[in-house]
């Protein structure tokens, strides 16, 4: 009980040590860059402002302190749950996410279970009929679409289905003024869902096809083939066991990966989401609403790949038996 | 008595390689009902090649260009995938050489031996299964298979894998087993102990085997038929006593004259030189986990004189490389002392300058070398990194002339001074091994198991060059191995270990004439004998 303590306590340890130094950095770097941070406050009106004025808006803004001292007292108002107003929606930085965060989730939880589900699939099917005539289209065809930008590819998609075709909306997450129905919002998740997964898809299913094709070359699958199993069992059966953790694996460390995809994706197709903030609040200087972002997808990133690693010792019974027979070298020889 | 398998003419090449020459080159044999013909021959010579074409499991680059294997009768050459899934576990079933390899290792035993089952034996219930399952498993001499039947791979030791394999094989009683060299990859007491497991099920199971080794000691405790097998065809097949007696094909007389017991013996040297390595008490153990601990050498004191010749035998796990790396310094021991030279060494103290020397004058060669040589480094490169690394003072004036000297040394030519490890054969590459170590002028040369990945010719090849090199240089020689008749071929003295433990020291002949531990006692019993 009480080691168990420790463990977590530890973890925690490192986990708030490394989201401090992460706003640390953000914070600095953020104001290190070039740009006006009254110009997002104040929209054009900065402008024609005088010396004296802008000067009593720093001050107000409690920007002319030194750095350190602005670092102070953003920490001291975070730690109790403020974290200011952003400069260009002048509301709480929460509120202002808050609004936003369920069409992200909502986007980029969709997106991911579909790519990880299509790509096993994609890859699986890849992996039974190798080096067949539609093993070799899809390779094909995969690695095409695959080296094509998110951005360009979802330009594309718009091109095809929205300007061409008139058949899906272009942007937005539903039709203003009509209070978004299911189906209204459906139709306008397809396009950027298809944009996050097609944008991905490949990558991973290329990773599962070769995992499986390696895993079929082991000594095991010979003795499992002698047994008498066919491909599809082989396959099914023993390979893909041995696949999945580190299939797992990858899903977990990936989602910053995804997650980033995402941003992309809602950008340009205007989907009022959190990386049209992040891209908004970098570019406008909306220091109060960055941090918060940075920190947030900060924090999905470290948790993405605790629980990788956690998946990973979950079900691979060799991670957690493998002796941790760790030796003291003696500090020997050249 | 029933024919169960023959092959004619049987021919396998491999697509578009550069070769051109089959693996396979029109091969006949034929095996009946209760008999074992045992198939010998050095690594690439086809043996495991013959046993895939058999079940129809070659690689996809090689196929079937001529001839015929009929089983029970019937072609299979002509079969496809399907028919030839039928056949498979159910009327030939094959074990392979590495158990540590061959099972799934994120599945149970008991599942993997289970799912053999129920393809052979379709409609049985659970409990079925599960009591077949545990029938097998005692079959093949595991117990307490009730527990056992859950746990994984890893927990096996490399026999309790190896006999698992031959569980899965035996699950549907095939009339023919190819026996892909079992007990390889084993230590000796326990291929004694699967080999008499392997005759016992015979009887009772009346099959078929095929026994393939590169052994022709282990050949001739199984077999009463030998082949011969050389560059992919069958040089000499006949009973054990004609191959043994009257072998009239080349090869076969130059594989009986590479049998260590058939090489000429190194006069025993006196050993009455001043100790050279002295070990005191030794201890070392590991943590396995955060209760239990493992000691790998317990209490080891042991004396070795200048210019002799000592063997350390053991099964596996028994410390022997544990106990080379403490007296290289590689581990820290726990307690007791490492003395060279009279001098401690083992310490923390010590200049920088006077632990550069002990490193160049104590040497040491590793079990494989196609692991432990850099695979991106030409030859000349790796011979000549430990000289330049010390700064030698080299004889023959450059770097990569004395290392070209080096490698003639040891009897490869000055061609292979640009090429890279994975373009060499195991032989060669442990030359090239000892050539590193020998560029060094070592006093010590420690040699962790060289013969053990090697072939019987490769074998006798290396122990004659190191008898010659120790002849020359005079060097102290630590031979760590599994393979007694090596080490009594070899050494003057030899050590016994077990469980850590040093059980025995003495005399080599005296040791093999009078074993006094009953360890000793069992290790000799369980090596090959002739007859």
């Amino acid at each position: 009980m009480k080691r168990r303590f420790i463990f977590y306590g530890k973890k925690l340890l490192s986990f708030t040590a490394s989201i401090f130094i992460l706003s640390v950095l953000v914070f600095c770097i953020a104001r290190l860059a070039p740009g006006d941070p009254l110009a997002s406050y104040y929209g054009t009106r900065v402008e024609k402002m005088s010396v004296e004025e802008r000067e009593k808006a720093m001050e107000r803004l409690g920007l002319n302190e030194p750095l350190a001292m602005q670092y102070g007292k953003w920490l001291g108002h975070a730690v109790q749950g403020d974290f200011g107003i952003s400069y260009k929606y002048k509301q709480d930085v929460m509120e202002v996410i808050g609004a936003r965060v369920g069409n992200t989730l909502l986007l980029g939880g969709l997106g991911f279970v579909c790519l990880f589900v299509l790509a096993l699939l994609l890859g699986f099917f890849c992996a039974y009929c190798a080096d067949c005539f539609a093993d070799r289209v899809i390779c094909m065809l995969g690695t095409a679409v695959s080296v094509i930008p998110e951005f360009w590819l979802s330009l594309l998609l718009i091109f095809i289905f929205s300007v061409s075709l008139r058949l899906l909306p272009s942007s937005g997450a539903y039709t203003l003024g009509e209070g978004g129905g299911f189906s209204d919002r459906l139709l306008h998740l397809i396009l950027p869902l298809c944009a996050v997964i097609l944008g991905h898809l490949w990558y991973y299913a290329y990773l599962v096809r070769n995992r499986l094709l390696e895993e079929m070359r082991a000594d095991y699958v010979l003795l499992v083939r002698a047994k008498g199993l066919d491909r599809r069992a082989v396959l099914l059966g023993h390979c893909l066991k041995n696949v999945l953790p580190t299939y797992l694996g990858i899903m977990a460390i990936s989602v910053p990966h995804v997650l980033g995809g995402t941003y992309i994706v809602e950008t340009v197709f205007s989907y009022p989401g959190i990386g049209t903030l992040v891209y908004e609040s970098a570019r406008y200087k909306d220091y109060n609403l960055l941090m918060v972002l940075a920190l947030l997808s900060g924090i999905v990133v470290i948790f993405s790949s605790r629980i990788g690693q956690a998946v990973g010792e979950r079900f691979d019974p060799r991670v957690t038996a493998a002796g941790t027979g760790r030796e003291s070298m003696q500090g020997w020889g050249g | 008595m029933n024919e169960r398998l023959r092959l004619e003419h049987l021919t396998v090449t491999f697509d578009g390689g550069a070769r051109g020459e089959p693996v396979l080159n029109d091969v006949s044999l034929s095996l009946s009902d209760g008999e074992t013909l045992a198939l010998v021959g050095e690594s690439g010579c086809g043996k495991s090649m013959l046993c895939k074409s058999v079940m129809k499991l070659l690689p996809p680059a090689a196929r079937i260009t001529s001839g015929s294997i009929y089983v029970n009768g019937v072609d299979i050459t002509r079969l496809g995938e399907r028919e030839m899934r039928c056949l498979r576990g159910r009327v030939v079933s094959m074990v392979f050489q590495d158990p540590m390899t061959a099972l799934n290792p994120a599945m149970t035993v008991g599942a993997q031996i289970g799912e053999a089952v129920r393809l052979h034996e379709r409609g049985l219930s659970k409990r079925d299964v599960h009591a077949r399952v545990c029938e097998l498993m005692e079959l093949v001499g595991i117990a307490d298979a009730e527990r056992r039947k859950e746990l994984y791979p890893y927990h096996f030791s490399g026999g309790m894998r190896q006999r698992a394999v031959l569980a899965i094989a035996l699950a549907a009683r095939p009339q023919i087993l190819l026996a892909d060299e079992p007990t390889t990859a084993l230590d000796v007491t326990v291929q004694a102990d699967m080999l008499a497991l392997l005759r016992r099920l015979q009887k009772s199971y009346h099959m078929a085997i095929l026994f393939v080794t590169h052994d022709l000691r282990v050949a001739a405790q199984m077999a009463k038929k030998v082949a011969v097998m050389h560059a992919g065809a069958i040089a000499e097949c006949g009973s054990v006593r004609e191959i043994f007696e009257t072998p009239w094909h080349p090869y076969t007389k130059r594989l009986l004259a590479a049998m260590p017991e058939r090489l000429r013996k190194k006069e025993p040297a006196a050993v009455d030189g001043e100790v050279l390595l002295e070990l005191a008490h030794l201890t070392k153990q590991f943590l396995v986990d955060k209760k239990t601990c493992v000691r790998a050498v317990d209490d080891v004191s042991l004396a070795i004189r200048k210019g002799e010749l000592f063997g350390l035998v053991g099964e596996s796990g028994s410390g022997k490389s544990t106990l080379a790396r403490l007296i290289m310094n590689v581990y820290r021991p726990d307690a007791g002392d490492v003395l060279y030279e009279g001098r401690l060494v083992s310490g923390r103290g010590g200049t920088h300058a006077e632990k550069k020397r002990l490193q160049a004058v104590r040497q040491l060669i590793f079990q494989d070398s196609a692991s432990s040589l850099n695979q991106r480094m030409k030859v000349k490169d790796i011979i000549a990194e430990p000289m330049r690394l010390h700064r030698m003072a080299t004889k023959r004036g450059a770097l990569y002339e004395e290392a070209a000297f080096q490698l003639k040394y040891v009897g490869l030519s000055a061609d292979y001074m640009e090429r890279y490890p994975a373009k060499l054969s195991g032989g060669q590459r442990q030359r090239v091994a000892i050539a590193r170590a020998l560029s060094m002028e070592p006093q010590l040369l420690v040699a962790d198991e060289p013969f053990a990945a090697l072939d019987v010719m490769t074998q006798a090849a290396l122990a004659e060059l190191f008898m010659h090199l120790q002849k020359e240089h005079g060097f102290t020689f630590l031979l760590i191995a599994h393979d007694l008749a090596m080490v009594r071929l070899l050494c003057d003295r030899v050590g016994v270990m077990h469980q850590g433990r040093l059980v025995e020291v003495a005399k080599t002949k005296e040791l093999f004439a009078a074993p006094k531990h009953p360890y000793t006692k069992r290790l000799l019993d369980a090596m090959p004998k002739l007859w």
